[in-house]
């Protein structure tokens, strides 16, 4: 760190950095550099412009700014997206950022509708984008159980409430009840949140991380989906976490891998940790279609976890009861007019 | 990618055609059990030929296109064009991952392989995948009422979102008994499983009651169909509704009732497969058993929408109280005994099956299914016995 200039990631690092390995991070970046040269530090435009779009989309009293704040909040997302680049790249994953985009406008649109009803209307667009990242990611259950859960009973629930208390649907009152500040705040909170998860995922688009994913393609001679490099601090081995296309080529390339070869070919890269050769290596390859998905989820939920799955189980019992309980206290008995026959 | 797109767009074709004709298969059978003559008039064109009344589907489609689609000035516009896409969406997404065929053999210009006739093959979770489509088209319901901004509609949408909401549970329970059993969610592989271990409507009976009487009140066809209930309420959450939006809403419901169908054949009587192991999953894969096995797939299918038609005209609706009842009081308890039941006898097959199939021999099966029905008219028995359907109807006084 050069004196006088404030490192403005460092700080940034120590808190987020404890995921990756310290040798992928990108150099340190004076405040003033980060904020005045957006295309170098992105991150930091994407959390103030998002932060500040959101505040000015969420209804307040006059609801003056809110074209001008769609606007600002597009950007920022624009420059998150631009610090994840070199992750993916735009035309290989094309139907990913359509989705993304998708869910997180519905995103916005929920906390920013004036009318209940189109809030969970978003909310549930919101939810089946996520499913279907989830099932492009090839986690079919997840995807298909978000939309059963959430955008098929819960949401649907929230609907019937809002529509029963308030069939007007507006309710100005209490949407434009907190002030201005709380409201920034919370824009801003979610801002930093979601520029958290952009930071921990843009490590690995950088420089570094680029390099590694060249020198494998190079020495494997074949492309390959994506790259991830993990550390564990705790035995200091670093473990290469490299997706391929097909099966068949997961294991033609664990022949490959095994040989010695292979290592060589990547220690005349200027890695240290590559040139000691101490590294594991993990091919994995992820089939969307794949045919034993839920007996292996079930197998996993019903071993590893069966103690948790019983207590949710069991709490979810509890309130199902818990609810007749509260029904039946209310009720007074009924008895037909003229007696009973 | 080519061969996907081909099998959407048959896929498509086929289902809207089919939902054309059975309404007017519909109208025949009601004419039939009414003792009129029905719709048997339109033929071809400026010709005095006939042809059945074939030709009324076209021109029930030109009607609807052609005719005014009046939007009244109190709606909620967006909420109102939303929400006949989506019910319509969900209808039809449901069928990507049911199976309308077999193996067809590779096609040399299109495909090496053998070609699955579903859209998306090899999906894991297919049966989960149906049952959240299903539950999203509950959104169509819900937002064509309260969009309409009219009394009718809005109560006509909360008493048929909650009757689906409502059947949603008893119509897993059903399925979930024939998932326990198979050990899969796959459709194809539940079709497979029937093969050998008989049709799941014979050896659970309990489970395909609770389904079939589930199933007609999602599709929401008579004795269920509360949400239109003509008599009572003037349309339900369509009144407002009128041209191509009316159109989407009535051939989504058309659509509920073909996939109820498609389920109900696949799950409970053997998909493409004859009974008594007469085709098996072994045979080679050729255009004569491809054929030969759409051509069963669809007369088990046709006979099933027959039923649902007769079904139609032989009893009368429920009452709203009676419909809630028998959900709650009556289906959901004998769906959770029957799940129970099919556990408890997945575990002793578990444990001594092999002795039990080594003894019994081609018996094996049939004794299963004699327990089934022994249990499943037991336990209907004790649920005529309870009749928690009854209730008096007089109005009540606090006492």
């Amino acid at each position: 760190m050069k004196d006088g200039v404030i490192g403005f990631p460092d700080p940034l690092l120590e808190i987020w950095g404890v995921l990756g390995d310290a040798s992928l991070q990108p150099a340190s970046v004076s405040f003033r550099e980060a904020l005045l040269s957006p295309m170098r530090v992105p991150l930091v435009w994407g959390i103030l412009l998002s932060g500040l779009g959101c505040w000015l989309l969420i209804p307040r009293r006059n609801g003056r700014g809110r074209q001008f704040g769609s606007l600002v909040c597009c950007l920022g997302f624009v420059m998150f997206a631009l610090q994840l680049r070199g992750w993916t790249g735009l035309s290989t994953h094309l139907l990913f950022w359509c989705l993304a985009a998708i869910t997180l406008a519905a995103a916005v649109c929920t906390i920013t509708s004036h009318n209940p009803v189109y809030c969970a209307i978003w909310f549930a667009l919101a939810l089946l984008g996520t499913a279907s990242l989830y099932l492009l990611q090839g986690s079919q259950f997840l995807g298909v159980a978000t939309v059963v859960v959430y955008a098929g009973a819960i949401v649907v629930t929230f609907l019937f409430v809002v529509m029963l208390a308030q069939p007007d649907g507006k309710a100005p009152y209490d949407r434009i009840s907190w002030g201005i500040f709380p409201s920034a705040i919370a824009a801003l909170a979610g801002a930093f949140l979601l520029g958290a998860l952009v930071f921990s995922f843009s490590k690995l688009s950088a420089e570094n991380h680029k390099t590694i994913h060249e020198a494998l393609v190079s020495a494997l001679d074949c492309p390959l989906k994506s790259v991830k490099l993990l550390h564990d601090p705790e035995t200091n081995r670093h473990t290469l976490i490299i997706k391929v296309e097909s099966a068949e080529e997961r294991d033609r390339l664990r022949v490959v891998v095994a040989q010695d070869g292979f290592r060589e070919a990547l220690a005349s890269q200027q890695f240290p940790f590559l040139e000691q050769g101490d590294f594991d290596v993990e091919l994995i390859h992820e089939d969307v279609r794949n045919h034993n998905h839920v007996a292996h989820l079930g197998a996993y939920l019903f071993t590893r976890h069966l103690i948790a799955i019983e207590v949710a189980g069991t709490l979810l019992m509890v309130a199902l009861v818990g609810a007749v309980a509260i029904v039946i206290q209310g009720k007074t008995s009924t008895e037909p007019v003229g007696g009973s026959s | 990618m080519i061969l996907v797109l081909i099998k959407i767009v048959i896929l498509l074709a086929g289902l809207m055609t089919a939902a054309a004709y059975f309404v007017l298969l519909e109208r025949r059978i009601a004419a039939w059990v009414q003792d009129r003559q029905g719709p048997n008039r339109v033929g071809i064109p400026m010709t005095k030929i006939r042809l059945l009344g074939l030709g009324q589907p076209l021109a029930d489609g030109l009607k609807f296109i052609f005719k005014e689609e009046y939007t009244p000035a109190h709606v909620d516009r967006r909420l109102f064009i939303l929400a006949p896409i989506t019910i319509l969406t969900a209808a039809l997404g449901v069928f990507a991952v049911i199976p309308f065929g077999s193996m067809l053999p590779p096609i040399s210009s299109l495909s090496e392989k053998p070609i699955p006739l579903i859209v998306a093959p090899g999906i894991d979770v297919g049966m989960i995948f149906v049952f959240a489509l299903s539950s999203i088209s509950v959104y169509g319901v819900i937002l064509g009422g309260w969009a309409s901004n009219s009394k009718y509609s809005f109560l006509g949408g909360l008493r048929s979102s909650a009757q689906m909401i409502a059947y949603e549970l008893p119509l897993g329970l059903g399925i979930l008994g024939v998932v326990l059993a198979t050990g899969s969610l796959r459709l194809e592989e539940i079709i497979e499983v029937q093969v050998t271990s008989g049709w799941f409507a014979l050896t659970q009976p309990l489970g395909f009651l609770v389904f079939v009487v589930a199933g007609f009140a999602e599709a929401a066809r008579l004795p269920f169909d509360l949400p239109e209930a003509e008599q009572e309420l003037i349309g339900g959450y369509h009144t407002e509704y009128s041209g191509i939006k009316l159109l989407l809403f009535l051939v989504a419901e058309f659509l509920h009732m073909i996939t109820a169908s498609f389920l109900i054949v696949i799950l409970f009587f053997g998909g493409w497969h004859l009974p008594f192991g007469l085709t098996g999953p072994d045979e080679p894969i050729g255009w004569g058993f491809a054929v030969f096995r759409i051509l069963v797939f669809f007369f088990k299918i046709s006979a099933v929408i027959l039923f649902f038609m007769l079904v139609r005209w032989s009893w009368p609706r429920f009452r709203f109280d009676q419909l809630m009842s028998l959900a709650w009081k009556v289906m959901l308890p004998l769906g959770i005994v029957h799940l129970v039941f099919v556990a408890t006898m997945a575990e002793l097959h578990h444990y001594y099956g092999a002795q039990w199939v080594a003894r019994m021999g081609g018996w094996a099966t049939w004794a299963i299914a004699g327990c089934a029905w022994i249990f499943a008219l037991g336990a209907l028995g004790l649920a005529a016995a309870c009749s928690p359907i009854i209730s008096d109807n007089r109005p009540h006084t606090e006492t």
